[in-house]
């Protein structure tokens, strides 16, 4: 697989609105898992939706394996798994007729793991999708996506809706299975436990934008909380460029910023003449830093 | 997987989606068959009406069908979601394949019971009924081939009898189902994507539905003129193979349009 499996560039979205998704670009490395953040309304789903080919960009491209996902057929979109997170099987529809499609549309179906599940979570085939419990609801839409074997995973928020307990168990099959799968995968959530335990790379959505993109490492090594204080001239300094956000206090300044050669919590004290004590910042911290207005 | 195999386990799939679904051709074509069974209780078998109720309810069918998001609001988003679209459009599949089943399957349940009832005018193809109005009486005997009036067992003049009547009578149900399914879909992916398109579908249902039941007094004041119904259907009946003929055409390039239109739409 020669092309990036999941790419997105210079992405704008609106709905009869402000933009949803503003200039949005990113890329998936293959055999990856990207951990997608944001709170709700970030532009996540929209941004999934439009991979998944079930709406276009206003500006900017999206490609799957270097196609255009919107006009693909069925030969390309076999290597494409997509779970929403809305319900969008048919209520009424029975859990083997489901399956019996998926089997029938899918070459590559891996009908051993489709059973191995549904006899795990006591998914009987003669259940109606509206009978079935979320969590079951969810698995089942799980097993669309993952059982043809795809190359490209897209998961859009595959806890949504669940209980604590619901969310823990099902997510942890699902985490092993992306985890194995050698897929490349796209995992949208805005619980960060999720994220933290599977992905390569995260990327955090706010208000359309990415505000970053990159490995799970690099991100917690590189961010951090630096409290300011003391200074000898009695004035707070204006924004850093680098800053994500700068609250100001009584002669003192926190910032959340990327640290880097040139910027150092260090460097920034010896400028202003002050003093600093810097703070490394958990996932949780960072997105909440991060996905602030 | 080739494209024939696609589909029919695309259609195979749309037939499961809703198992109530199954009841609504039943349920709307009342007009067509509860005559005919009253008509075998009567011994007076079939029924010369032309007024074929089940048109009504062909529009919101197609809408549930085809693109049940047309009536998507915050209340009502979990029970259309029903439909499967994006589900379908999701999977291994081509669109146009897609939405050619779903169309197959809104053909079929639409025309399921006017087909089936194609078999009553084989046991007795000749219509015999009383008819009072002289204008349809005229446009019979000068229209329909064989077409007589005659004299019935209490004297009246009014007993008409049609050699075929029947079959035409079944022919101008079916005719006129496939037009309006047609109509359906050509209104409902022309009104897809605008904003406004739940009230713009139901100001056209309602005026289509509605316009009639307006006109009931003046029709009914002036018992010796033909209805709309009427007109056309004499229209249509000398002109068999021409209106069949056309309306397959229309068919064939409505279904081509409709496609290319669903392709490009977002759902």
């Amino acid at each position: 697989m020669n092309e990036t499996p999941i790419l997105v560039q210079n992405v704008s979205r609106s709905f009869d609105g402000p933009p949803v998704v503003k200039d949005l670009s990113f890329s998936v490395k293959p055999s990856s898992i990207y951990g997608f953040l944001g709170r709700n309304g970030s532009g996540k789903t929209t941004t999934l939706r439009m991979l998944a080919g079930l709406i276009k960009p206003h500006a900017g491209e999206v490609r799957i394996m270097g196609n255009d996902p919107f006009t693909i057929g069925a030969a390309e979109r076999q290597w494409l798994g997509y779970m929403s997170e809305k319900a969008v099987i048919p209520a009424y529809t029975k859990v083997r007729s489901v399956l019996k499609l998926g089997r029938e549309l899918y070459p590559t179906w891996d009908s051993a793991l489709a059973d191995a599940l549904l006899a795990k979570y006591d998914l009987s085939p003669k259940k109606r999708f509206m009978t079935l419990s979320q969590g079951q609801q969810r698995l089942l839409s799980f097993i669309m996506a993952i059982a043809p074997r795809p190359k490209v995973l897209l998961l859009d928020e595959p806890a949504a809706n669940l209980d604590v307990v619901a969310r823990r168990e099902i997510l942890e099959d699902i985490l092993e299975l992306i985890r194995d799968c050698g897929c490349t995968v796209l995992f949208s959530t805005h619980i960060l436990s999720d994220v933290e335990r599977v992905a390569d790379e995260i990327g955090i959505l706010a208000q359309g934008s990415l505000r970053v993109s990159e490995p799970l490492d690099s991100l917690k090594d590189s961010i951090r909380q630096v409290r300011f204080f003391g200074f000898k001239n009695g004035s707070l300094p204006g924004d850093i460029p680098e800053s994500f956000r700068t609250v100001r206090g009584k002669g003192e300044m926190t910032v959340t910023l990327r640290t880097n050669s040139l910027t150092t919590p260090e460097t920034l004290a010896q400028r202003w003449s002050c003093q600093q004590e810097t703070r490394a910042l958990s996932l949780e911290d960072i997105f909440i830093e991060l996905s602030h207005n | 997987m080739n494209k024939t195999k696609q589909f029919w386990s695309l259609f195979k799939f749309q037939t499961t989606i809703n198992p109530f679904i199954w009841f609504m051709p039943f349920a709307f074509s009342g007009s067509l068959w509860i005559p005919l069974l009253t008509g075998y209780a009567n011994e007076r078998p079939f029924s010369s009406s032309l007024d074929n109720y089940q048109l009504v309810f062909i529009g919101f069918l197609s809408v549930i069908v085809l693109a049940p998001d047309i009536f998507y609001s915050a209340a009502t988003q979990n029970i259309w979601a029903a439909s499967g679209t994006e589900f379908l459009l999701t999977r291994a599949t081509d669109r146009k394949v897609v939405y050619q089943s779903k169309s197959a399957f809104l053909y079929l349940l639409v025309l399921i019971v006017p087909f089936a009832l194609l078999f009553f005018p084989l046991k007795e193809s000749t219509l015999k009924t009383r008819e009072y109005s002289k204008a349809v009486q005229q446009e019979c005997v000068t229209k329909l081939p064989g077409a007589t009036l005659s004299k019935d067992k209490y004297g009246s003049t009014d007993q008409l009898t049609i050699p075929n009547g029947n079959a035409l009578i079944n022919s101008w149900n079916i005719w006129s189902t496939l037009l309006t399914a047609i109509a359906s879909q050509i209104i409902i992916w022309t009104i897809y994507p605008l904003k406004f398109r739940r009230y713009i579908f139901w100001a056209i249902y309602l005026a289509v539905v509605l316009g009639p039941l307006l006109l009931i007094g003046h029709a009914t004041a002036d018992f010796d003129r033909l209805s709309t119904n009427e007109k056309l259907f004499f229209l249509f009946a000398p002109h068999q193979i021409l209106a069949w003929t056309s309306t397959i055409l229309a068919a064939i390039l409505i279904q081509l349009w409709c496609e290319r239109r669903f392709i490009r739409l977002e759902q």
